[in-house]
């Protein structure tokens, strides 16, 4: 799948995350670290999209078989599975879904403590400012 | 937020979406779904309830203690990886079977079903100690 | 039970017995030394299975599945040498722990005490069974690390700590020269099976052929040096004395210092027989013998003389597995594997006589003393005996190895030739020499003499029972062996010199062997040393009077000056590394980020921007991409947080549908559900938080900031672009396999879930920790701050 407006559309996130991450208000800082795991979200999966057009759930009993030879033996000196070039490929590829499922859970376990951080550093100091806190601390 | 329609529309959908967080986990194999899924629309279930009914009425009724639950799933998902070392293989190795059983017909029972409910414990149990923690919190 | 489980379970009991020992500390109170004494027990009986066998010259071998995908075994090899050191590591444990029970106050933490001394016990018998090298070098570390703890174990005294630190920066520091001699084993021989290499005489002919031979050996020896305190890393081992007696006795004397022996006598099989080894192994044992002798002889703090004896003693046994002809590659072998046994035992015996001592003195400084026979006549038997043993006092066991030691330093001369012929013996007698002083010194200092009360407590006594049998029970030992030397010969030392020199060795030792050449120097020996001890003051204040006309400079301060220039060199380098604030960081991060992915990428593609492009969606999905857009510059644009909370949420919500029209019903799911919980999170943090501050940005920040964040975007999107084009990767995708072996292997049709939870369980598992931490994270900074109110 060749999408540039996807493309460009994920760019502009990543490009607005950043600017917000450069902030000196530690809650945009946060929401900037949020929007920029979303972008890096969507450019993930949107790589493995390009590999074909069905979702990764196979239905039926059908056979699936990608044609290839897989040997994922180290002793034969194989590092990786092995398959011919230029299979093609109905699903889209399940790896990085599955890696970014676990990276979409884990980002609300480490945006919840970032939160808690900011709050935190706002109870102690008295303030979100990066600059001002960093004054106070001297 | 605590009006009366919140309360009884939440009454009447927390205890589906419960049951549709389990029928996600144990689906979750086949069908879209799965220990993370299943555990994140399990937390967000009680945090509705939380939300909707106050964190001290709900902890007046009973008193739950969430470190529990991730504790137990951390050890439920590790224990499933030392069960296949106890057979002599890898570690997290899995297996399979089908039992054919009278009424339900062919059953397939899967042995990363018990790893993926640990991921439902810890997913439920950390978020909802999180969310826990920060609304105790004065 | 085989005799390969046995050993397994040997190795592995300790670390299984010290993890349950807080549990048995609790039924057990303060007789939990008694817990760790009997593991100890059991660990020799297992050990002592093997017994039979090595007798017989067989071998003990086998392997246990570690990382079987990667071809890495568990493998345990046993011979008579390891045997031997198993029966000794054991042996000493069992006296030790015991002997603990009475000398670690009862306020002491002695759950830590006896985890430790039990996992260093596991460890040092997974060192000698070890037929892997690299699987040896683990054990190894390990017992650097435990010895590391207990030399540390009162880690409020710096001088403890100090101790501990040197130890472990020489011990394992020394290790880390073996792993890269290992390695280079690796190299020649293509295997890291030490076993394997020993039972194969053509891969022991082709180490010896090869360049990479001398390098090889050149950094085994240092690892050796290292741990057994020899040459100039000496300096750990006085140091390591802050550990508490038992300590000491266990690890600086039995086990741990030979260690280093151990892997000399070990790889005596591969380098032996050249000049190399003769030169790097004797030579640097002659010279550590004669150095640590007559430091020990001038030390004042009794564990002092003890230590330096050590070295000294260590040092003896280096020299003979050093001694060595083409003809004739082990001459020293039997000699030095006798003497080790030997020393383990008088030399532990002494160790805790020293502790006794120092327990009823409470002093250790040897000046202090005196008178104590009266006190205490058994300490003072028992140390007499074992203090008489390592001068080399017939009939005593060290009498007979230090004949033997005395004989092979004769027929090596004699190999040699030369200036050497009368070089070696000399250097022998001389060393012999400084030993027997200062074992006289040792005794006549604490026990002889006159009492100096003004020093020493008024009340001392006998120890009790508990403390008095363990050195008994080794003094005992002692005189057995050196009257009846043929048991122990034949059982312990035989197999253990067959299993270093790979054929069977036949002694004939005993008490009186007729009036040989040794037997003279002996006697030359006891003359010279009762000498030295008479003429104890006037070289002492030689020695004084030399070190006040040099300035100081000893191993001792080039050591400090390294550590300390290391740490200074470190905090300057975090100084510039880490200035403070965030945004410098983040800056950083950024350029590297670019620099090592767009330019990469399109020095790959050879073209900025690939020729395809393609805007041919369906309106929908524009529609949906232009709120995504939209709704992110909301999030920069609005001014209040809550109106930036909304649109970050709206954002999430946008992406789940993202998410359907890729294909990927899992993540839109998920990313619904979450991002609710998110906004929950994100609100009910900014109730708390009221937005105090507003930043205000002026013109340079923001040419600046917009700078940056384009630059990112435009990587970003050279990268997408290049990615849809398809880079032509070194490898094929992971994702084929897990397509199609999600139902035959798995047994599950959505294939994200099954490798979440099957084919990539293993990091799933590292996810859920990760989120386990972050809760407990959470519940920290929050709770944590009514404590320190």
């Amino acid at each position: 799948m060749n999408d540039t407006l996807l493309s460009v559309s994920i760019a502009l996130v990543f490009g607005i995350a950043t600017f917000m991450i450069l902030r000196r208000d530690l809650i945009r800082v946060a929401i900037g670290v949020t929007l920029l795991s979303h972008a890096t979200n969507m450019l993930i999966v949107s790589t493995g999209a390009f590999l074909g057009d069905r979702a990764p759930i196979i239905t039926g009993e059908e056979a699936v078989s990608t044609g290839g030879i897989f040997i994922d033996d180290l002793a034969a000196g194989i590092l990786a599975p092995v398959i011919p070039e230029g299979t093609e490929m109905a699903y889209v590829d399940p790896l990085v879904q599955a890696l970014t499922l676990t990276a979409i859970v884990i980002s609300l376990a480490t945006t919840a403590f970032l939160l808690i951080l900011c709050y935190r550093l706002y109870q102690e100091q008295g303030t979100t400012d990066v600059s001002e806190i960093r004054r106070l601390k001297g | 937020m605590t009006t009366l329609i919140a309360k009884t529309v939440s009454k009447a959908c927390v205890p589906i979406i419960i049951l549709f967080s389990i029928s996600l986990l144990l689906a979750g194999h086949n069908y879209p779904g799965g220990g993370f899924i299943g555990g994140v629309m399990f937390a967000s279930a009680i945090s509705l309830l939380y939300i909707v009914f106050g964190l001290k009425y709900i902890d007046s009724l009973y008193r739950y203690r969430w470190d529990k639950w991730f504790a137990a799933g951390l050890m439920l998902a590790t224990l499933t990886g030392i069960g296949a070392m106890v057979f002599r293989y890898n570690f997290l190795r899995s297996t399979y079977l089908t039992v054919s059983l009278p009424l339900l017909g062919d059953i397939k029972l899967i042995s990363t079903t018990l790893f993926d409910l640990g991921v439902y414990l810890v997913v439920t149990g950390s978020l909802l100690f999180v969310f826990k923690t920060m609304g105790e919190d004065e | 039970m085989d005799l390969f489980t046995a050993i397994t379970l040997a190795v592995f009991l300790p670390f299984i017995m010290a993890a349950i020992l807080p549990t048995a500390e609790k039924i057990l109170k303060n007789r939990v030394g008694w817990y760790a004494a009997a593991v100890a027990f059991i660990c020799l009986l297992l050990v002592a299975q093997a017994l039979p066998a090595v007798v017989n010259g067989e071998t003990v071998m086998g392997s246990l599945p570690w990382i079987p995908s990667l071809g890495v075994e568990l493998s345990f090899y046993g011979d008579g040498l390891s045997v031997m050191f198993g029966l000794i590591v054991s042996g000493v444990g069992i006296l030790i722990m015991s002997y603990s029970n009475e000398y670690m106050s009862k306020r002491e933490d002695l759950s830590r005490y006896y985890r430790y001394l039990l996992m260093f016990m596991g460890s040092m018998l997974g060192m000698v069974f070890s037929s892997n090298a690299i699987q040896l070098f683990v054990f190894w570390e390990l017992t650097s690390i435990t010895s590391f703890m207990l030399i540390g174990y009162w880690r409020n005294r710096p001088m403890s700590v100090y101790g501990a630190t040197k130890s472990l920066l020489v011990t394992a520091g020394g290790g880390i020269f073996m792993l890269a001699g290992f390695l280079l084993l690796g190299i020649i021989t293509g295997t890291f099976d030490i076993a394997t290499i020993l039972q194969n005489t053509s891969m022991i002919a082709l180490i010896k052929g090869h360049e990479l031979f001398l390098p090889a050996l050149v950094l085994i020896i240092i690892g050796a040096a290292a741990k057994s305190a020899q040459g100039p890393f000496y300096i750990w081992l006085p140091n390591a004395m802050e550990a508490p007696t038992p300590v000491s006795a266990f690890l600086h004397s039995a086990t741990m210092v030979k260690a280093g022996i151990y892997l000399v006598a070990r790889i005596h099989p591969i380098f032996s027989g050249t000049e190399a080894w003769f030169v790097l192994v004797s030579g640097l044992g002659i010279i550590t013998m004669l150095a640590a002798g007559f430091l020990a002889f001038r030390q004042t703090d009794i564990k002092g003389i003890l230590a330096y004896s050590t070295i000294s003693q260590l040092a003896y046994m280096m020299a003979m597995y050093g001694y060595t002809s083409y003809q004739y590659p082990g001459i020293g072998v039997a000699a030095a594997t006798f003497h080790l046994f030997n020393h383990a035992t008088f030399k532990a015996c002494l160790f805790l006589v020293a502790g006794i001592v120092a327990h009823e003195t409470a002093t250790r400084d040897i000046t202090k003393m005196g008178g104590l026979r009266k006190d205490m006549p058994i300490t003072f038997i028992i140390g007499t005996i074992a203090a008489l043993s390592m001068a080399g006092v017939p009939p005593l066991n060290g009498f007979l190895s230090k004949e033997m030691f005395y004989e092979s330093s004769l027929e090596m001369g004699h190999i040699l030739g030369g200036p050497l012929e009368y070089l070696i013996p000399a250097a022998a007698v001389l060393g012999g020499a400084f030993t027997f002083a200062y074992s006289i010194r040792f005794i006549d200092g604490i026990f002889l003499g006159r009492r100096r009360s003004e020093h020493l407590p008024k009340h001392m006594h006998e120890p009790t029972p508990v403390m008095l049998a363990p050195p008994a029970l080794l003094a005992i030992l002692v005189i057995l062996i050196g009257i009846f030397p043929s048991a122990t010969v034949h059982y312990i030392i035989e197999p253990a010199a067959s299993g270093i020199l790979l054929e069977d060795v036949h002694l004939h030792v005993s008490l009186w062997h007729g009036f040989t050449a040794a037997l003279l120097m002996t006697i030359i020996t006891f003359i010279a040393g009762a000498a030295l001890y008479a003429k104890y003051g006037a070289i002492a204040a030689w020695q004084d009077r030399v070190n006040a006309r040099h300035p100081a400079w000893s191993f001792n301060s080039l050591y400090d000056r390294f550590v300390d220039g290391a740490s200074g060199t470190s905090t300057a380098f975090a100084k510039v590394m880490q200035p403070g604030p965030l945004r410098p960081y983040l800056v950083a991060m950024l350029m590297i980020f670019l620099l090592l992915s767009a330019v990469p990428a399109v020095m790959v593609a050879g073209t900025l921007i690939p020729a395809e492009l393609n805007f041919d969606v369906p309106a929908y999905e524009a529609v949906l991409l232009g709120l995504i857009v939209l709704a992110s510059l909301g999030t920069a644009v609005l001014k209040k947080y809550l109106h930036a909370i909304i649109a970050v949420s709206a954002v999430g919500y946008l992406v789940s549908l993202v998410f359907i029209y890729l294909q990927a019903p899992d993540l839109a799911i998920t990313q619904i559900l979450v991002e609710t919980l998110a906004t929950i999170i994100f609100l009910l943090v900014i109730i708390k938080v009221p937005q105090t501050f507003r930043e205000r940005i002026t013109r340079s920040v923001l040419a600046r900031d917009l700078l940056i964040s384009s630059a990112v975007s435009v990587t970003v999107l050279i990268l997408l672009l290049n990615a849809s084009q398809g880079i032509v990767s070194p490898f094929e995708s992971l994702s084929y396999y897990f397509i199609e072996n999600s139902v035959p292997l798995a047994g599950g049709y959505n294939m994200v879930n099954v490798i979440l939870v099957d084919f990539r369980g293993y990091d799933t598992l590292g996810e859920i920790v990760v989120l386990c931490l972050a809760g407990l994270g959470v519940y920290n900074l929050l709770k944590s701050r009514s404590d320190s109110k």
